[in-house]
């Protein structure tokens, strides 16, 4: 049968869908990004709650994701209803959503119990955030589920997913800039507030309006590529792991990248105590985040030239060949702040140049590994596959974080408990600035291995997307009939 | 709520099921061609009048050498801001200070929220009045801050109708505020040296001066670039296969497209669009390049066209 309707190659995503589904993305990063960037200092400075409590909780809230992830997306692929698999989740959560995040926040407004180990505090937290975690993950799953069913054309979903790094990237800083700025009018006294009540204002207002733009999503955004009438088995659902190699090949990618990671946890190291000015990272960082929010206008010329693989290697052994060559030209002037700086601002810059399409390609493959699902069995995996690389994501964090901490004393580190900063050796902050650059860049080599043996570019991708557009209307009729 | 697209069933709330209580159609395959081919037109048809805009703005910034330049120009008043505006001498008793007032030091006296000092000093009997000139000077050249930036910002607009008469006006404001700035700068200057003789003065220094050059020459570029022009070039776009302007016109004359493309391929939908076209008696003609197209009626031809004698 020759394709009728399901062209790869048109549009079928409008501008103002785009944009919605990236102001959508904005909205659920908004509380996110305050939570996640003040979940510590917030349990333990304001709600005043013992450090070890909620080290431990956070330990078991990474384990019970290791359940909850991908039990989400087993219940997100198996989902029917008239509106699509997806939708629904999107529909429905906000509320909820919203709830938990004030709540999360309302706590020490509350609970005044001065103790940090009072059960009432305790009980409150642990509820609160679980509650919190979950409904974040049964929004997060189906909105990047979205992201594959949104549109059954590439240069859609490309669209798609660039409209949302780039907005929610913006809106997701919102916070992290408003929230110093609040606690230190509150602490000079210059507003009247304490900042128990900036948190908790700070509460209210991301997870409202946060919530409302996502809601957008669930409201305008379409899915367009349907799923298979009967839903599958859960052991179906878990099978499209086991039975995907491109999702195989890209979760150890990312897996075999987490000790690359340690470089950005040493970061703090070497500027606080090798360069002796931790700010001096925003005044690097400042080129380089004017440029990647331009790199997102080089995507449709980069993958016009390259396609995902090409891309993926690419960019990473440029940024790990800036690393060495940083290395080895800082190597005797590793602690020299007025050299350090420009350095490393134009290494930041360069490799910012690819931050857009580094933030955009890898969820492309997961929906292109979707599609691959779908084109061997005939079941979509939109939850199940997005579900595990939001684990693997958050299980990389721990391990990168684990990590860096066994080597922080394996490297010689000293420590006081009457003052956050002391003196290290020369030795030491050699072996500080090595961790931060050329140890995880050889680490992070292995990530690329598994990526030479992806397959699903060019002519195969193109006869997966013919077949696949076919099927559907195939499909497509017989459900008609 | 919806109806069922097949028996036109009420569908409530409650009726999540993928298929319709009624009719038992599946109402996510049902009608699924229409609604994907109506939503890649109305995406293309929404890319092309995105696409006229985005070539507006494009031309703004690169359609010609002189647009480069533009964004050279503008860009430099928000530079030339760094450089130091004016030089202040204290030497008193136990005082002895120079203080370089630069974009630097007032910025960082404004995220303080640090106006304390000047206010009172602004209340004085003795005082008031210089302090006042020096608070208006600083407010001035902020106000040029935020209006070089300004200029930057909408230089996208650029290639707008009243795009070249904004640029330039922005760009006067930000020569004005920097001038009235010297001005005020200056009374304020020599009335502090009139009542402290000998242990207070001041000077301005070329950052300002260089900074209203940035300013007039930000108003020379957009003054030829009104004069020479900038062609904007206009790509074409294309829905459901045909270029949109035929598409619009095929609208627009109430034919129904979106039969025309069920159960075919685009290219067939194409040639039935154009027919259609035709049989309607209408012919777009677009010159290449160019912004919009000409709808015409095709005239019926007379049966007998020979000349009579």
């Amino acid at each position: 049968m020759e394709q009728q309707f399901i062209d790869t190659n048109r549009r079928y995503v409008g501008l103002k869908e785009n944009i919605i589904f990236g102001v959508a993305n904005g909205g659920q990063v908004l509380s996110f990004s305050l939570l996640v960037s003040y979940l510590t200092y917030f349990y333990v400075n304001i709600f005043n709650i013992d450090p070890k409590i909620v080290a431990t909780m956070l330990f078991l809230e990474g384990i019970w994701d290791t359940i909850n992830d991908p039990l989400m997306g087993s219940v997100v692929d198996r989902t029917r209803t008239r509106l699509g698999k997806l939708r629904p989740y999107l529909l429905g959560v906000p509320l909820p959503m919203a709830l938990a995040t004030i709540f999360f926040f309302a706590g020490p407004m509350f609970l005044h119990n001065p103790s940090p180990t009072a059960p009432s505090k305790v009980i409150y937290m642990v509820i609160t955030y679980f509650t919190w975690e979950f409904l974040y993950t049964m929004s997060d799953v189906p909105f990047w589920g979205m992201a594959a069913a949104i549109s059954p054309s590439p240069a859609d979903r490309t669209r798609a997913i660039t409209s949302a790094r780039l907005i929610s990237g913006i809106i997701g800083g919102i916070p992290t800039i408003i929230i110093p700025i609040l606690i230190d009018l509150t602490e000079s006294n210059v507003i009247g507030t304490s900042i128990k009540q900036v948190f908790f204002v700070a509460g209210i207002t991301s997870g409202i309006i946060g919530m409302v733009l996502f809601f957008l999503s669930g409201v305008f955004v379409k899915e367009r590529v349907v799923q298979s009438v009967e839903a599958p088995k859960l052991k179906g659902c878990y099978e499209c792991i086991t039975q995907n190699p491109p999702l195989k090949l890209i979760i150890l990618q990312n897996l075999l990248g987490s000790l690359g990671g340690i470089g950005g946890i040493f970061a703090t190291y070497y500027f606080i105590d090798v360069l002796g000015s931790a700010s001096a990272a925003i005044v690097i960082g400042i080129p380089g985040a004017i440029v990647s929010l331009f790199s997102f206008a080089f995507i449709t010329k980069i993958k016009a030239r390259f396609n995902n693989k090409q891309i993926v290697i690419g960019s990473k052994l440029v940024n790990d060949a800036l690393n060495v060559l940083m290395f080895l030209l800082s190597i005797k002037r590793y602690a020299d702040i007025r050299f350090m700086i420009p350095v490393m601002m134009i290494r930041s810059t360069i490799t910012a140049i690819f931050s857009g399409v580094n933030a955009v390609v890898p969820t492309e493959m997961i929906a292109d590994s979707v599609d691959y699902m779908e084109w061997t069995t005939g079941q979509r995996s939109e939850g199940m596959s997005f579900s595990v690389l939001t684990l693997i994501n958050k299980l990389n964090g721990a391990i990168s974080r684990s990590v860096a901490a066994l080597l922080i004393s394996g490297i010689g580190y000293k420590t006081s408990h009457s003052d956050a900063i002391i003196p290290q050796t020369d030795e030491v902050k050699f072996r500080i600035f090595a961790m931060n650059t050329i140890v995880p860049t050889l680490l992070g080599l292995f990530s690329i291995i598994p990526i030479f043996f992806y397959d699903l570019v060019g002519d195969k991708q193109q006869r997966m997307l013919s077949d696949l557009a076919k099927r559907r209307e195939m499909l497509a009729e017989d459900a008609e009939n | 709520m919806a109806n069922c697209p097949k028996c036109e069933y009420h569908l409530k709330l409650r009726d999540w099921r993928p298929n319709c209580p009624s009719c038992g159609v599946n109402l996510v395959y049902y009608g699924m061609e229409e609604r994907l081919l109506a939503d890649a037109n109305k995406a293309e048809a929404e890319h092309s009048h995105f696409q006229k805009k985005f070539d507006r703005v494009k031309a703004s910034f690169v359609g010609s050498k002189f647009a480069i330049a533009r964004i050279i120009f503008t860009i430099l008043p928000i530079a030339f801001l760094f450089l130091p505006w004016a030089k202040i001498f204290i030497k008193a008793p136990y005082i002895d200070t120079t203080v370089n007032v630069n974009m630097i030091k007032v910025g960082m006296k404004v995220a303080e929220m640090d106006f304390g000092a000047l206010f009172e000093l602004m209340g004085s009997e003795i005082v008031g009045t210089p302090f006042t000139m020096f608070f208006a000077a600083l407010a001035c050249m902020l106000l040029a801050a935020v209006v070089s930036l300004a200029s930057l910002i909408l230089l996208f607009l650029s290639a707008s109708p009243k795009g070249i008469a904004r640029n330039i006006t922005l760009a006067s404001m930000g020569l004005v505020l920097t001038g009235a700035a010297t001005i005020m700068f200056t009374q304020f200057n020599s009335s502090f040296a009139t009542l402290f003789p000998g242990t207070y003065s001041g000077e301005l220094k070329f950052g300002i001066f260089v900074l209203m050059g940035a300013f007039a020459l930000v108003i020379l570029i957009n003054a030829i670039i009104a004069k020479v022009g900038i062609e904007v070039k206009y790509k074409q776009t294309y829905i459901c296969g045909i270029p949109s302007e035929e598409y619009f016109a095929a609208v627009d004359a109430g034919i129904d497209v979106l039969s025309l493309q069920l159960h075919v391929t685009e290219q067939e939908a194409a040639e039935a669009i154009e027919n259609a076209l035709i049989e309607a008696g209408i012919r777009v003609v677009k010159e290449p390049g160019s912004e919009d197209a000409v709808i015409e009626k095709i005239e019926d031809q007379p049966l007998d066209e020979t000349p009579q004698e």
